[in-house]
């Protein structure tokens, strides 16, 4: 049980942030994020040590994660929202990095669950199409769709935005 | 469609910068939640199971754990610096408090302050910070736009009890209170001083239920505070109300190839209220690469070595006791291998 909770330490430790990161790009909502970034830590000791490799631990954290929200996503009543985003920080310097998270959450927010995490899992993560289909369970040719009809969209929605 | 992808990934690759803290309770959940399956599906199996799984029936409903653990930050080689655990203010059964009411239950304290500072405010004093105020919590007043002070916020019949100005100094032992007088002591309404060219956040900061991940003091002075909160980091000079007035100030961590470092001077040969001649040299950040450590030297003489984090933090609180006031502090970034990559100067 020792080895077993070192290394799910060691792991969370060194995932957690990343997985809110990612989490809060496909829900767009801070608290949520963080909090299923905790349920798939959560989940992934319940099969510590069955999944083989750091490789295949981030995988199928990556996998829980995105399910977990876009399942979230589709229930008609959402847990309560007490925070959307990350507490609002005006600053000098990091404005300009404030003003890109907001735009980055503006762009993701036209999107639909699917093309939205599809978008992360490509072009945050920067998995392949492979791999990007493995982790939401469809074809690589609905990848491409999806990524396709995304990218359209965030087009036409930075075209607009500087217009 | 390559241009707009590029942008893409970098407007996506803006929340790299937050950075939350991993829930300290969070394996303990893990480990109990293991147990009450291993109990659930052992149930069948007999009596005996249920038993050796007792511990199982302590598993309530999961909640989100906002109590954070400092993460793994190496200990600083001085005494007074140390990454430390921080628990969150509590406010159970202490009944929340309106403005109007800490203004009048604050009132002789306020007055007390101002006999102190020998100074007599025109205006009124209004609690400064818009967030919620409990019966034992420090409240920050402010009179017009000037600096703001302390208050101890009394029950009602206790007003007139005296509240020792010691009670506002920083002190790394009561981490509670390092919270309290980093969200309460920065000023919001007044403009930046002094900030060596540090952003400071203007607007209001409840940064109370935050994590403290390093703090320092060096001697009896002011605090330099890392902390953690919704996935940002935020620095904070925390300062006695019996020091030169208006230190206090908060100001968000950014990844930085640079060290920023502000100074202040103490004694009367400075103009400074603080009879003990010195200067104290402070600054925290983040860098973009983590491991090794900063030298910061005056002249030749190294004054202080601070660790860097793994994940690139660092502080510094250094003192520099002396006539002479503020000397040029300079500083370089050490590798793990003893490499010497950045170096800049305070004033340079």
């Amino acid at each position: 049980m020792q080895s077993r909770t070192a290394g799910f330490e060691e792991f969370a430790a060194s995932n957690f942030a990343a997985l809110c990161r990612t989490g809060y790009l496909v829900c767009g909502d801070w608290q949520r994020a963080e909090d299923a970034a905790q349920e798939t830590l959560i989940r992934l000791y319940q099969r510590w040590g069955r999944l083989g490799d750091v490789a295949a631990l981030e995988g199928y954290a990556r996998r829980t994660l995105v399910n977990l929200l876009i399942d979230e996503s589709r229930k008609p009543a959402r847990h309560e929202r007490t925070e959307e985003r990350p507490p609002e920080s005006v600053m000098t310097s990091g404005t300009a990095a404030v003003e890109d998270r907001d735009e980055a959450m503006r762009v993701l927010a036209q999107l639909p669950p699917r093309q939205r995490a599809c978008v992360v899992l490509r072009f945050y993560l920067d998995l392949s199409v492979r791999d990007t289909a493995e982790l939401l369970d469809c074809s690589t040719g609905n990848v491409t769709r999806l990524t396709s009809d995304a990218l359209a969209s965030i087009h036409r929605n930075l075209e607009g935005s500087q217009s | 469609m390559t241009e707009h992808e590029d942008e893409l990934r970098a407007l996506l690759h803006s929340v790299d910068n937050l950075d939350p803290d991993l829930p300290a309770a969070l394996t303990g959940r893990a480990r109990r939640r293991h147990t009450k399956r291993l109990v659930t599906q052992g149930a069948c199996l007999g009596l005996a199971a249920v038993v050796v799984g007792g511990g199982a029936i302590l598993v309530t409903k999961e909640q989100r754990t906002p109590v954070s653990v400092a993460t793994a930050v190496p200990a600083s080689p001085t005494a007074s610096s140390t990454p430390v655990v921080t628990p969150s203010v509590t406010p159970q059964g202490r009944p929340v408090v309106a403005p109007d009411e800490i203004a009048r239950r604050c009132a002789p304290q306020m007055k007390a302050y101002g006999a102190m500072r020998n100074y007599q405010p025109t205006k009124p004093w209004t609690v400064l910070q818009p967030f919620e105020h409990r019966e034992g919590d420090v409240v920050a007043m402010q009179s017009g736009a000037n600096n703001p002070a302390y208050c101890l916020l009394p029950a009602a019949g206790d007003e007139a009890k005296p509240v020792d100005l010691a009670t506002f100094a920083p002190s790394l032992a009561n981490r509670p209170r390092l919270l309290e007088l980093c969200s309460e002591g920065h000023a919001t309404r007044r403009p930046p001083s002094s900030t060596g060219g540090r952003s400071l956040v203007p607007a209001a900061k409840d940064l109370r239920e935050g994590t403290i991940r390093q703090a320092a003091l060096d001697g009896v002075g002011p605090a330099q505070v890392v902390i953690g909160l919704g996935g940002e980091t935020f620095a904070c000079t925390a300062f006695s109300p019996t020091w030169d007035a208006g230190g206090t100030s908060v100001s968000l961590v950014e990844k930085r190839d640079a060290v920023l470092i502000t100074a202040t001077s103490t004694g009367a040969s400075n103009k400074s209220i603080v009879p003990d001649p010195a200067a104290y040299y402070f600054g925290s950040g983040r860098l973009t690469q983590g491991g090794g450590s900063i030298q910061f030297r005056v002249g030749d003489r190294l004054v202080r070595t601070v660790p860097v984090g793994a994940d690139g933090l660092w502080n510094l609180m250094l003192r520099v006791p002396g006539e002479g006031g503020i000397k040029d502090l300079s500083w370089r970034v050490v590798d793990a291998s003893g490499k010497v990559g950045l170096s800049g100067h305070l004033l340079g």
